[in-house]
């Protein structure tokens, strides 16, 4: 479905954000991309929804170059930016005025989200809050039923009851002809949330694995003093003890802590990259 | 191209502004007839045909700011990215802001500088007729606005900030250097000559034997050629500002 060869982007000679970037994704799943600050993924979303074009490579969605904005892709790409724009309409004068250029809009669906979410659709949404507009976005964005779907730190302003619907609100959307792709700084808010992780550094993929076969190739666990286990990969102190990495070769099934990941890639990505890959070959016998 | 995608573009930009455009709507006429009741005031000051004067003030002040208020969501991140990701083409949202901008707000000002001259005339004692857009030739600049319109727009998508101010001051720059090419031109061709003023596509005038002489471009040439620039030039303008939408990064 999306498609990333050699991509790169640079907002000027000298500031290059992305750099020879590959990447595949595939419909039917859910995409946690995460990053530091200034990692690129803002960028690299916004290559995918064509609101910014590669320097060099190329960037297919759904069989489109996102660059052209044809209108047919636009019409399968919501993309929910990080500051939501809601115009100065009331919430009915929106849905008449933006839910016809989406073709599978489900306006009863809508209304369900509204509910869910608490938010009266009598309202103006310039009267609305950050957290209430992002809640209404996410709905209409849920609603129009495209088969891509861009969220840039969507959890940002929800209180904890709205990002438990949150979670359960895409994972009822999700369909095998959809593709989600959530990026956000908060990483426990898409633990029970994806299917696949992307992590980024740099303007680099440094880790793009699903997370079934993370959590079969790698032990996360929680012990009261340091690991001596041979097999271990990473450990940090954390209030709970100490949170820790091994190597997972009987393909034990436990909760892959992407916060703890996350850390680990970024500290120390070779060992926990060589650990993926040597458990994902078969052994020779 | 799809009409219906055009009307809703239309009617998203009219609603999303509507308060704002009732206001405008009644500041211009507010504007309109405080100049009317200026010029009935002093109009042993004025002469000549005064009422033209306050149609292209209100034309250009009025259509430039309207005009300016198309593609707004450019000079924002958030706002710009929700435009791009309207699932509608850059030319239809380039024709629903010509639409706008230069078809409806015509109409309109039109229809409200009449009503306004109307109401004026009937409570003066003014001796003229109701304005005559035709006489003289004075609808030329109903073209001319559809060129301002058009690089209007362009400004709007090619400045992120202060675009209508940035537009305006390359405007003037644009007008000075066209007439100092003008003179330079005349000057080059008829060295002997003392003009004292010109009009680009349009007059000059000299001094010879201490009168003023008044020359102008025959009417054959202007109806041959005077079409095709107040065709082409906007087109050409709008045609840029589509590529620009086109090309747009956010």
């Amino acid at each position: 479905m999306i498609r990333i060869n050699q991509l790169s982007y640079q907002y000027s000679r000298k500031k290059e954000i992305l750099s020879g970037l590959d990447l595949e994704m595939a419909s039917g799943k859910i995409y946690g991309l995460l990053g530091k600050n200034g990692a690129g993924k803002s960028t690299l979303i916004r290559n995918i929804a064509g609101t910014l074009f590669p320097t060099q490579g190329s960037c297919q969605v759904l069989n489109y170059e996102p660059k052209r904005r044809q209108i047919s892709f636009l019409k399968e790409l919501f993309f929910v930016p990080e500051e939501c724009f809601l115009p100065n309409l009331s919430i009915s004068q929106f849905i008449d005025i933006y839910a016809p250029y989406y073709p599978h809009f489900d306006e009863e669906q809508y209304q369900v989200y509204l509910n869910q979410f608490l938010v009266d659709p009598q309202q103006h949404l310039h009267a609305l809050s950050f957290g209430q507009k992002k809640k209404l976005m996410i709905g209409f964005a849920l609603a129009a039923n495209t088969r891509l779907l861009i969220m840039d730190e969507p959890t940002n302003g929800l209180d904890i009851p709205s990002k438990v619907l949150f979670r359960n609100m895409v994972t009822d959307a999700i369909r095998p002809d959809k593709l989600v792709l959530i990026t956000s700084h908060q990483v426990r808010d898409l633990d029970e949330l994806i299917t696949d992780l992307i992590i980024m550094d740099q303007g680099e993929v440094l880790l793009h694995e699903t997370k079934k076969d993370i959590s079969s190739n790698l032990l996360f666990q929680v012990a009261e003093n340091p690991s001596q286990n041979t097999g271990l990969l990473y450990e940090e102190k954390q209030a709970q003890g100490w949170t820790q990495i091994l190597r997972n070769p009987m393909g034990m099934e436990n909760r892959v802590d992407i916060e703890l990941l996350f850390n680990a890639m970024l500290n120390n990505r070779a060992i926990i990259s060589t650990a993926l890959e040597t458990a994902s070959k078969p052994e020779l016998i | 191209m799809s009409w219906t995608s055009v009307q809703l573009l239309v009617d998203r930009q009219f609603k999303e502004h509507a308060r704002l455009y009732y206001i405008s709507l009644l500041l211009l006429a507010g504007l309109l007839s405080f100049m009317f009741l200026l010029i009935h005031n002093w109009r042993d000051s004025f002469s000549g045909a005064v009422e033209n004067g306050v149609f292209l003030i209100g034309l250009f002040l009025s259509g430039g700011l309207f005009t300016n208020s198309m593609f707004k969501e450019f000079s924002n991140k958030p706002e710009g990215i929700w435009l791009l990701n309207i699932p509608a083409g850059s030319f239809e949202k380039l024709l629903s802001a010509v639409l706008l901008s230069a078809v409806a707000f015509l109409a309109v000002y039109l229809g409200v500088f009449f009503l306004i001259d109307g109401l004026y005339l009937s409570f003066s004692d003014q001796e003229r007729g109701v304005f005559e857009i035709f006489q003289n030739g004075f609808h030329e600049f109903i073209y001319l606005y559809l060129i301002f319109n058009g690089l209007i727009l362009l400004g709007r998508v090619t400045f992120i900030k202060h675009s209508f101010l940035k537009t305006m001051v390359l405007i003037i720059a644009g007008v000075i250097l066209l007439n100092l090419f003008n003179n330079a031109m005349l000057e080059y061709m008829i060295p002997d000559l003392n003009v004292t003023s010109s009009m680009p596509f349009n007059s000059f005038q000299f001094r010879h034997l201490g009168e003023n002489i008044h020359v102008l471009l025959p009417s054959s040439a202007r109806a041959s050629f005077m079409p095709v620039l107040w065709v082409l030039l906007p087109v050409a303008l709008w045609g840029i500002t589509w590529l620009k939408i086109k090309e747009k990064e956010i």
